[in-house]
């Protein structure tokens, strides 16, 4: 077995663009273009079995990097090797090996039924018809698909599309799993069960997911380890507990109160809402001891219910982003 | 091979099963296609019946030529209709799903859709070879064999037309004006043509191998016109397979 299941090193992929800004040229002469890099330089390296999110804002180069790793595009210059193959010289061999998911494109024939279009991919995939029918049964099971396994693709919502297209992408048992905005559009208990089925299965495949989304949740619930990138550059390659431990040095603190209208005041201590019984507080720990705020609101309030939260990841990547910004001005 | 073969067949039948969902479609669109050829086959009738004969080709060959054109293009749309969709699918990307598949991208491509309207083509063909044509019943095995050559040039061809495509993204209805310009060159007499345009339909657009060639031959067996049939497929499917995947790689590679 591979022990770094995927490798990226000095990754770069440049593409020629048309320069809107450059003077109009005339009717038979050649465009005025310019180069613009996607992908710069890029390094990072997944071991087997690891959960990885690939995050950034729009633009910042992550779909480049995921159609480099899965072959659909060859890089300027640099090399990655997945499964031990370099993607875009062995693309077909490693189809194989891998599973794609892309929230917004489906991988099912929209006129043959869900049941047809697993009977294809296993002929495609190339699976023994007894081997195929029992990973099926399995990923019916798994993901809840009886109800609507013999309908039409078109048919279905797009909870059930979804559940059906990651189902269909681990049919084949592939050793890494490459998931792009896999919750996008879905309702918030469709993206709970749809992380659910999915955890259950990678852990039992010890499938390595490089995973890219908007969605912080996604990332909390599915992923272990974060690289962030911006410009096509990598800005920070951590684990999601170092990432909630060094990057923010705040908590959150939710207050049920007895009084109605509670009061609070600390240097340290941003009270981020007030309400009815209700109060919100953001507790700089770098400066205060969280115990000693406890200790004061403990003295201060009579308090029904108490609840201390880290500050949600996308605040925590938000100040990142401020800080590189911020970095890069000066 | 079993397996290869297994596949193969695997990809025609789900092609055939996504009819399942539209029989009704299937059958509407069939009819008004056999309609719509017997609506232009009218034409030759009257000119026909006008001038008598042109240069030797009489109504009965015309007949012949245009049931031939009509079941090879019926065939090719029916089966590998693929071909066709290569436009907009190097536009919007979603070739990318064929070319994350442990299989050629070709056979996934052509057989990843099939044209409902092209079964009344299929059909009329040979409705007009036994009421017009002539064509006696023992006949009909060659006229048949003609008609597959024929239509692999036909989806060659039209393969060749969209993969255009990779070298101007941009301008995806112009593989479509290069296809319905060889459906109608297909459909029509080369006979008595100027050399130039012969030229033409038997090197750039081979609608002269799709119809022309299989006509003369419906007319009487010459070995050497069977020979020039028969390396004509075999090269306008290479130059085909050649061009589509030269385009892969140049989409792999970022440039289209």
């Amino acid at each position: 077995m591979v022990e770094e299941i995927i490798q990226v090193q000095d990754l770069t992929r440049i593409f020629r663009v048309r320069d809107k800004a450059a003077a109009k040229s005339g009717w038979f002469s050649k465009p005025a273009t310019k180069e613009l890099t996607a992908v710069g330089n890029l390094n990072f390296s997944i071991k087997t079995g690891e959960k990885v999110a690939f995050i950034g804002p729009n633009g910042a180069g992550k779909s480049t990097t995921l159609k480099m790793l899965c072959g659909l595009l060859a890089p300027s210059t640099g090399t990655a090797s997945v499964c031990g193959l370099v993607p875009w010289v062995a693309t077909q061999e490693l189809a194989a090996k891998i599973g794609l998911v892309f929230g917004q494109r489906s991988h099912l024939w929209p006129n043959l039924t869900v049941s047809d279009s697993f009977a294809l991919l296993g002929k495609i995939y190339d699976i023994d018809d007894g081997e195929a029918k029992a990973q099926t049964d399995k990923l019916i099971e798994v993901f809840g698909l009886t109800k609507f396994f013999g309908q039409y693709a078109r048919t279905l919502s797009l909870g059930q599309r979804m559940r059906c297209d990651i189902a269909a992408a681990l049919l084949h048992q592939p050793s890494v799993l490459f998931l792009d905005e896999p919750t996008i559009g879905l309702d918030v208990t469709a993206k709970a069960l749809l992380r659910d089925h999915l955890n259950r299965l990678v852990q039992e495949f010890e499938t390595t997911v490089l995973l890219t989304s908007h969605d912080t949740d996604d990332i909390e619930k599915i992923c272990d380890r974060v690289i962030l990138i911006d410009h096509g550059q990598k800005l920070l390659d951590t684990t999601l507990p170092a990432l909630h431990r060094d990057y923010t040095h705040y908590k959150t603190l939710t207050l049920a109160t007895e009084e109605a209208c509670p009061l609070f005041d600390h240097p340290h201590v941003v009270v981020e809402e007030q309400g009815d019984h209700r109060l919100v507080l953001k507790v700089d720990v770098k400066q205060v001891r969280l115990e000693s705020v406890v200790a004061q609101c403990l003295e201060c309030f009579k308090l029904h219910d108490i609840a201390i939260e880290d500050l949600p990841l996308e605040e925590i990547i938000k100040t990142i982003y401020r800080q590189m910004k911020l970095a890069r001005g000066a | 091979m079993k397996r290869q073969i297994s596949y193969l067949w695997a990809l025609m039948t789900a092609n055939m099963k996504s009819y399942n969902a539209e029989r009704k479609r299937l059958f509407v669109m069939a009819l008004f296609m056999m309609i719509q050829n017997a609506m232009f086959f009218g034409l030759w009738v009257i000119f026909f019946q006008t001038v008598g004969d042109l240069k030797g080709w009489k109504l009965v060959d015309v007949t012949r030529m245009f049931g031939l054109a009509a079941s090879a293009i019926g065939l090719s749309l029916f089966f590998f209709n693929g071909a066709r969709t290569l436009a907009y699918r190097v536009m919007d990307d979603s070739i990318d799903s064929f070319l994350t598949r442990p299989r050629k991208a070709l056979p996934m491509l052509l057989m990843s859709s099939s044209s409902p309207a092209s079964l009344g083509d299929i059909t009329f063909g040979p409705l007009l070879w036994l009421t017009l044509g002539e064509v006696p019943l023992s006949l009909f095995p060659w006229f048949v064999l003609l008609t597959l050559f024929s239509a692999l040039i036909f989806t060659a061809a039209t393969l060749m037309m969209f993969s255009i495509v990779f070298w101007l993204k941009t301008s995806s209805r112009f593989p479509e004006q290069l296809f319905e310009m060889l459906i109608i060159l297909s459909s029509n007499i080369l006979h008595g043509q100027p050399f130039g345009v012969k030229a033409l339909m038997f090197t750039i657009i081979p609608a002269g191998f799709i119809s022309y060639l299989p006509a003369q031959l419906m007319r009487g067996f010459d070995p050497l016109l069977f020979g020039i049939l028969l390396v004509a497929t075999v090269f306008y499917a290479a130059l085909a397979a050649y061009i589509f995947n030269a385009g892969l790689r140049r989409y792999v590679r970022g440039v289209v």
